[in-house]
């Protein structure tokens, strides 16, 4: 599954609707909880364990994307 | 990869220049409000729940930086259900920076982890996204009630919401004329109309009051060893209610006497109930104008026995009179209250304060309704602002 994916899943989106620019400023559903879901989300289908500043710091999904290939995670 | 320390984390005394930092930002003006937090933490005295250590502070690390806080004051609640030891969760803040984003939810996150039960008395739809999502059970709203004692001020001083939401305030200076012309008749008009309306409800109610019993209420001066005996005679009248012993009271209430007032009702000085009034003359506020409010923090009775408490509120409106109140607030949960609220003339208006708890314990309170619950703006720190 895709950045684009997961996000789509776990915001209730079509994922076409979803891309880079896609943030916590776009996506009205991305709020605390709504935080808190992704990075479950992301998690559990990269399986990775995101430290907390790092978590802090996705708030796009370019952001997304360049935190978890700093994960060692291949998109 | 990590770009520096976040965690959440107790709250120790080599934080205290990181966490005045985070006061000056989230409460600027207000140097009091994270001491008085504290305060209220430690020094509850009796009804508060477990050991004499300080009750958990939990607090966002980012960095050297606190971006983050929630505070707990230790309570004993008694129900039907059983006796629990618990705690409020009051001042849960984030950095401005920082909101919308995963401190809210880590802290209470840590919340649920720590404490077999914490109750929240709140307002902010946020914080009830945060609490649901993370399974707390939301009670409901606390209804809210009203007696207005001067009509034209509380005109007065309550925002034209309804006159701009029909765009007629367009700022320009050609209006402004007639504008001005619309909002002093509306002021006028709706002040005419809330004294009607005051009136009207006040007859209206008149014969579903209480009979008046021959007691006496006056102000008294901190709590004696009778408010123990009124406790422990009436804790189990209440269905859910948190611990109104002696010591609880005074360390909530009677290390303010410059900020609470407290009437008892006694007959042959066996004290039958008490009520907490505070007022307070608002300056300029955005919502209150310079409303002059008084507000019923608290108050105990047998909820079988109502005369107490329909004297108390005579007292209570008498002291608001005097001190030329232009309106009293009580917000209150169990039925007893807001039955006796209505019979004396208070209106009842959209309420706000949100109640929500979380329990891992035995004692299944989450299933006692709102109604049941005796819950006032005094028992977690929504007396606040008022």
């Amino acid at each position: 599954m895709s950045v684009e994916e997961v996000v789509a899943r776990v915001f209730n989106l079509d994922a076409s609707e979803v891309t880079d620019q896609s943030s916590n400023e776009t996506i009205a559903e991305w709020d605390s909880m709504g935080n808190l879901s992704l990075v479950a989300g992301l998690e559990e289908e990269f399986k990775v364990s995101i430290a907390i500043a790092d978590a802090m710091e996705m708030t796009s999904v370019q952001q997304i994307k360049r935190m978890l290939q700093e994960y060692g995670v291949t998109l | 990869m990590s770009r520096e320390v976040a965690r959440v984390a107790l709250y120790d005394r080599n934080m205290e220049e990181a966490f005045d930092r985070f006061c000056h930002v989230v409460w600027p003006g207000s140097r009091s409000r994270g001491s008085s937090l504290a305060g209220r933490s430690s020094g509850g005295g009796g009804g508060r729940a477990g050991s004499s250590q300080d009750p958990p502070k939990f607090v966002f690390v980012k960095g050297a930086d606190i971006v983050g806080h929630v505070a707990t004051i230790p309570v004993q609640l008694t129900s039907v259900a059983g006796s629990v030891a618990a705690h409020w969760i009051v001042g849960l803040m984030v950095h401005p920076e920082h909101r919308n984003g995963l401190i809210g939810p880590l802290l209470i996150k840590e919340v649920n982890r720590t404490l077999d039960c914490a109750l929240s008395l709140f307002v902010e739809p946020p914080v009830l996204r945060i609490l649901t999502g993370l399974k707390w059970v939301h009670k409901g709203v606390l209804p809210q009630y009203l007696r207005v004692l001067d009509a034209r001020a509380v005109s007065h001083n309550l925002q034209l919401s309804g006159v701009r939401a029909l765009g007629l305030h367009t700022g320009s200076t050609a209006s402004a004329a007639p504008i001005g012309f619309v909002e002093s008749s509306t002021r006028m008009l709706r002040g005419w109309a809330l004294a009607v309306a005051q009136a009207l409800w006040l007859g209206l109610t008149r014969v579903s009051r209480p009979k008046v019993e021959p007691v006496d209420v006056g102000e008294e001066e901190g709590f004696d060893d009778s408010y123990d005996k009124l406790w422990q005679a009436m804790s189990g009248r209440f269905e859910a209610c948190l611990a109104r012993d002696q010591a609880y009271l005074q360390g909530r209430y009677g290390r303010f006497p410059e900020r609470y007032r407290v009437l008892g009702c006694r007959r042959e000085n066996r004290l039958l109930g008490y009520c907490i009034v505070k007022t307070k003359q608002f300056s300029n506020d955005p919502r209150m104008g310079n409303m002059k409010l008084g507000t019923i923090v608290d108050c105990f009775f047998d909820p079988a026995a109502p005369a107490a408490f329909q004297a108390l509120l005579a007292g209570a409106l008498t002291l608001c009179a005097r001190e030329k109140v232009h309106a009293v607030l009580c917000t209150a949960s169990h039925a007893a209250v807001k039955r006796l609220l209505r019979a004396n003339g208070f209106l009842a208006i959209p309420g706000n304060l949100n109640f929500a708890l979380h329990n891992r314990t035995k004692v299944a309170i989450q299933d006692i309704p709102l109604e049941s619950w005796h819950l006032m703006r005094g028992d977690s720190d929504a007396d606040q602002n008022f």
